[in-house]
């Protein structure tokens, strides 16, 4: 086996061997099919007057907006929680080199949310039909790419926030400014942009993560490069602190 | 086998290792003392590759950490044992580390059961004592079969079996022909275990030498009623008593040759073993940064 093909399967058995890691998949699983039930009962209740046809995934991407926070954590925790432990003495004895390590690591944490991330979304769409059934226009093949795009942007918020995690070393911090990246950045933006008249700032925020991965998921491939660029990029940085900086 | 080569090791404007040049050689025991905070932990931190040298380098074999392919294969290391996932049991541990360097799960049971560890190995790590979390360390350093290993106060936490039962293992290793390195502040312990001391002192070396040397530093003690001759040709000669010298640098056949050519009456003549406890006391009295007030 060459040296990431056993980085990754070592990283692999990490993540499953504690049981915080199903406590994740659990709480993902429930906040979404929770959000999502929510949300089609308003839907259906709105849609009964009117009678006009809903997305299946309608209220499942609703779901994602709560759950990329889980699976952000999730993929946070595979970097801070080694700091935390000193796990990460080990890790670097094992791997010395940074570069694979985190290569190895953000690997099996998007493949796991991917996968994990799919499969929730797949079951909010089940647990949201009963109510919202009445009014979809079912196309098998749109609700895949859907579901496929939601699974993309949870892997990359989570790589996002594995990357952040490196820079950043502490779960408080990197939880805090995963937060102000995916929620408060594009609001401030928006609102300094609209006291100003500043329209280009308006622009600049529809590519901050959170609004760029509601594009992405409505349908906007472009909008996945958008995404990708700034998971690559925390990585990319991580990679490059942490060759720099004592373990 | 291991090579440190004016090896300097800065944090801030702290000097934790102090231009540090030795090297470890296969097949003995090498100890390494020190005073709290003299720079032990950080000199197998820099040669483990997780903290950058300021200067100088730390090689394996002529290689640097990083440039190991399965470094586990190469040298073992145990720096710290409660650096691990509390809520990973112990063969988990170990098998994460051995599928990182191609290490097959039957040789994890094999150094869980040369540690005592196999009945507490499905156990989570956050429970263990620290006697078992140093024994789950120590696995994970023999993991792989090294040629150096390389151990931060092992002994730290063991009881009197584990104690002994490191002493021999270590001992066998070093037999086997390995390098191993290890820190304690057990004196004794050191003394039965290591044949070569390493002393550092605020990041400074400050003693290299055979356990033999060191420990027969306190000299030859020379009784006999007119001594002043003697002490005029040996200038490491000290009056320890009113007709006693003590001397440092000559053996007691040639302080007695020495003694013969002098014509001197000698009532006794006996080669002084300190202590290895009280070499080190004398080594670092005036490098303890951390001392009590005495
Ligand atoms: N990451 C760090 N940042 C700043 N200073 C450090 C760091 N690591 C070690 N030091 C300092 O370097 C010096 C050497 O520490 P080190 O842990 O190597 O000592 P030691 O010989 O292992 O001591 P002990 O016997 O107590 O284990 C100490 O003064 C310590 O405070
Ligand atoms: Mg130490």
């Amino acid at each position: 086996m060459n040296a990431l093909a056993r980085a990754v399967s070592a990283e692999w058995l990490k993540l499953r061997s504690v049981r915080s890691t199903w406590w994740f998949a659990g709480g993902a699983l429930l906040t979404m099919l929770l959000v999502a039930v929510l949300e089609a009962e308003d839907t259906a209740g709105f849609l009964r007057g009117q009678g006009r046809p809903v997305e299946p995934v309608s209220s499942v991407l609703e779901g994602v907006e709560w759950v990329q926070l889980v699976f952000g954590s999730f993929g946070m925790l595979a970097v801070t929680s080694e700091y935390a432990t000193r796990g990460i003495v080990v890790t670097l004895a094992c791997t010395p080199s940074r570069t694979r390590l985190l290569l190895a690591k953000t690997a099996v944490v998007g493949a796991a949310v991917f996968v994990a991330g799919g499969l929730t979304a797949v079951l909010g769409v089940a647990a949201s039909a009963p109510l919202l059934q009445r009014y979809w226009e079912f196309d098998a093949g749109q609700v895949a790419g859907r579901i496929l795009a939601m699974a993309a942007y949870m892997a990359l918020v989570a790589a996002l926030a594995l990357g952040l995690g490196t820079l950043i070393r502490r779960s408080a911090g990197t939880v805090t400014v995963l937060f102000v990246l995916l929620y408060v950045l594009p609001l401030g933006l928006q609102g300094v942009a609209g006291s100003l008249d500043v329209e280009l700032l308006v622009t600049v925020a529809g590519f901050t993560p959170g609004p760029a991965g509601e594009r992405f998921m409505a349908g906007e491939p472009a909008f996945g490069l958008v995404l990708t660029a700034w998971a690559v990029a925390a990585v990319v940085a991580g990679v490059w602190v942490m060759r720099r900086r004592d373990a | 086998m291991i090579t440190l080569d004016g090896l300097t090791k800065r944090y801030g404007g702290k000097t934790a290792v102090d231009d540090l040049t030795l090297e470890l050689t296969p097949g003995t025991v090498t100890g390494f003392l020190g005073p709290n905070g003299a720079g032990k932990s950080t000199a197998m931190r820099v040669i483990l590759g997780l903290d950058a040298p300021t200067c100088g380098t730390a090689l394996i074999g002529g290689r640097r950490y990083a440039d190991l392919d399965r470094p586990l294969r190469t040298v073992g290391a145990l720096l710290d044992a409660r650096a691990v996932h509390p809520a990973r049991s112990g063969r988990d541990h170990l098998r994460a580390m051995a599928l990182s360097q191609d290490i097959s799960f039957s040789r994890v049971e094999e150094v869980l059961a040369l540690t005592g560890m196999t009945d507490a190995a499905r156990r989570r790590a956050g429970t263990y004592s620290l006697g078992m979390s140093q024994r789950l360390g120590i696995a994970g350093a023999l993991l792989g079969d090294p040629q150096v290993l390389m151990l931060d106060e092992p002994v730290n936490g063991l009881d009197p079996d584990g104690v002994r039962w490191i002493r021999t293992l270590l001992r066998s290793l070093a037999a086997e022909g390995r390098t191993v390195f290890v820190s304690s502040h057990l004196m004794s312990e050191m003394e039965r275990t290591a044949d070569r001391l390493i002393v550092l002192g605020r990041g400074r070396l400050l003693a290299d030498e055979s356990m033999e040397r060191l420990a027969a530093g306190a000299g030859v003690r020379v009784r006999g009623p007119r001594l002043l001759p003697l002490a005029g040709v040996l200038p490491a000669a000290r009056w320890t008593g009113p007709e006693e010298l003590t001397v440092t640098g000559h053996t007691s056949e040639q302080i007695g040759r020495r003694a013969h050519e002098l014509g001197l009456v000698l009532y006794e003549l006996r080669p002084v073993e300190s202590s290895l406890e009280e070499s080190y006391m004398r080594l670092t009295a005036n490098s303890a940064e951390y001392g009590a007030q005495r």
